[in-house]
């Protein structure tokens, strides 16, 4: 199965999980998904979830000079966003179980 | 693996940058500008990070901007899709931008426990307005069963059970319930606005005293509708009837509609003299409650006493009076 399709459904509630302790920058957020195990989300999705998710208040974004490199954009979750976030990991726990149970039922029935 | 320079990485993802634009023309020419300055920045942030090219790296510009697209909730040609929740709060971040959003935004935290009380006030007050009690608005407080106490009581009661819906983590449905409930109390507090103020909701009703067409009716110190007179002599008696006139010798009769204390107009006898003629500035003016059907625009259902009763006059004290020293006029 391709995995970008079942990332689609639950961006917002991976790019929530990253930023709700610590604030990061677009790519600094794309690489904790992919070191969390998402090796396939991609830089423009989780960029379009960002803004997204900005535009809606449930993320707050500021931009903090670097003397290096560009300035960098970071985001973190607003009051709303943490919020939002505890409504989504309750209907992900719900999906997962529903999903648990559908994939358990054909092993306990074979073994 | 190469660092990229901060040139290098400006150039190239400038470079991207260029070759995204022409897949976002979907976007109207404000949010595609705007999407883009934002873009250019995380483009540049990426570059400066070690690895190959952006178009290595990000893969096809056309797949990017689609994905892009995509997952900001934009789709290429198509209005913006977004899930309820997240447009609500799209609107919510809108009202925000205005001056009056944003100071609302900030103060927010310390008005929402305000709201909480509020609200209890206003649920009180709207069911002593389904009650059907109030009349004339002799103070906000709400009455229930005719008894400021008994409102005083329930707004007690009200607040912290308000505060503690407040601060507690609800539910979906008792969420959903609760934010349906300060919705119809936030519209009956705007038509309260609209009113001038708590009361029951039957316009027709509780419209201020009318005055016979097309004058102003007669307003005491205090502003109050005047809706009799009572006249008595220096003994303290009440004098029934008296003619009233004015400087001008004009009748007195322009007082206001009265209402008894539910609300209710009063129904006024109006004397005559000896040929039928109505006498509308002989007062005492004879007043009584009425029934419903009687008074004319009370609310279906709503039961009333079927008798008429009599309105007492008021309890006053007569002062003593100076003996006179001017002669009278005339």
């Amino acid at each position: 199965m391709d995995t970008t399709q079942l990332l689609k459904g639950v961006l917002d509630l991976a790019v929530l999980a990253v930023v709700r302790d610590e604030d990061g920058y677009g790519y600094d957020i794309v690489r904790r998904l992919r070191v969390a195990g998402l090796d396939d989300v991609g830089d423009a999705s989780v960029y379009g979830t960002l803004r997204r998710l900005y535009q809606a208040g449930a993320l707050k974004s500021y931009v903090v000079a670097s003397e290096e490199g560009p300035h960098r954009k970071y985001y973190g979750a607003t009051p709303a966003g943490r919020d939002l976030y505890e409504t989504w990991v309750k209907k992900w726990r719900g999906f997962a179980e529903a999903m648990d149970v559908l994939i358990d039922v054909p092993e306990r029935e074979t073994a | 693996m190469t660092t990229a320079t901060s040139e290098t990485a400006v150039t190239d993802a400038d470079r991207y940058l260029k070759e995204i634009a022409p897949h976002l023309a979907a976007l109207s020419a404000e949010e595609r500008a705007e999407l883009l300055d934002d873009l250019a920045q995380h483009l540049r942030e990426i570059a400066a990070e070690p690895g190959p090219p952006l178009a290595e790296r990000l893969g096809s510009p056309a797949t990017y901007a689609a994905e892009l697209l995509a997952s900001a909730g934009v789709e290429p040609g198509g209005p913006p899709r977004r899930p309820l929740s997240i447009r609500a709060t799209s609107m919510a971040r809108r009202a925000r931008g205005s001056a009056v959003g944003h100071e609302m935004v900030r103060l927010w935290p310390v008005l929402r426990p305000a709201w909480w009380v509020a609200r209890a006030y206003l649920a009180v007050s709207l069911v002593a307005a389904t009650e059907h009690t109030g009349g004339y608005r002799e103070t906000p407080l709400p009455r229930l069963a005719g008894n400021h106490v008994l409102g005083l009581l329930a707004v007690l009661v009200a607040i912290p059970v308000s505060v503690r819906l407040g601060q507690r983590n609800l539910s979906r449905p008792g969420r959903l319930a609760v934010n349906a409930g300060n919705v119809v109390l936030v519209i009956y507090a705007l038509s309260l606005l609209g009113r001038g103020g708590p009361g029951p909701t039957d316009a027709k009703l509780f419209s201020l005293p009318a005055a016979p067409a097309g004058r102003e009716c007669l307003l005491n110190g205090s502003g109050q509708p005047i809706t009799n007179l009572y006249a008595y002599d220096a003994d303290g008696r009440l004098l029934d009837p008296v003619l009233l006139f004015d400087q001008n010798g004009q009748p007195v009769d322009n007082l206001c509609q009265g209402f008894d204390e539910r609300g209710r107009r009063l129904s006024t006898d109006v004397r005559q003299d000896v040929n039928g003629a109505l006498v509308p500035n002989a007062f005492p003016q004879h007043q009584s409650t009425v029934s419903p059907v009687e008074g004319g625009g009370l609310r279906p259902g709503i039961a009333g006493p079927d008798a008429t009763v009599p309105v007492k006059p008021p309890a006053v004290v007569v002062p003593r009076l100076a003996p006179t020293t001017v002669p009278p006029p005339g």
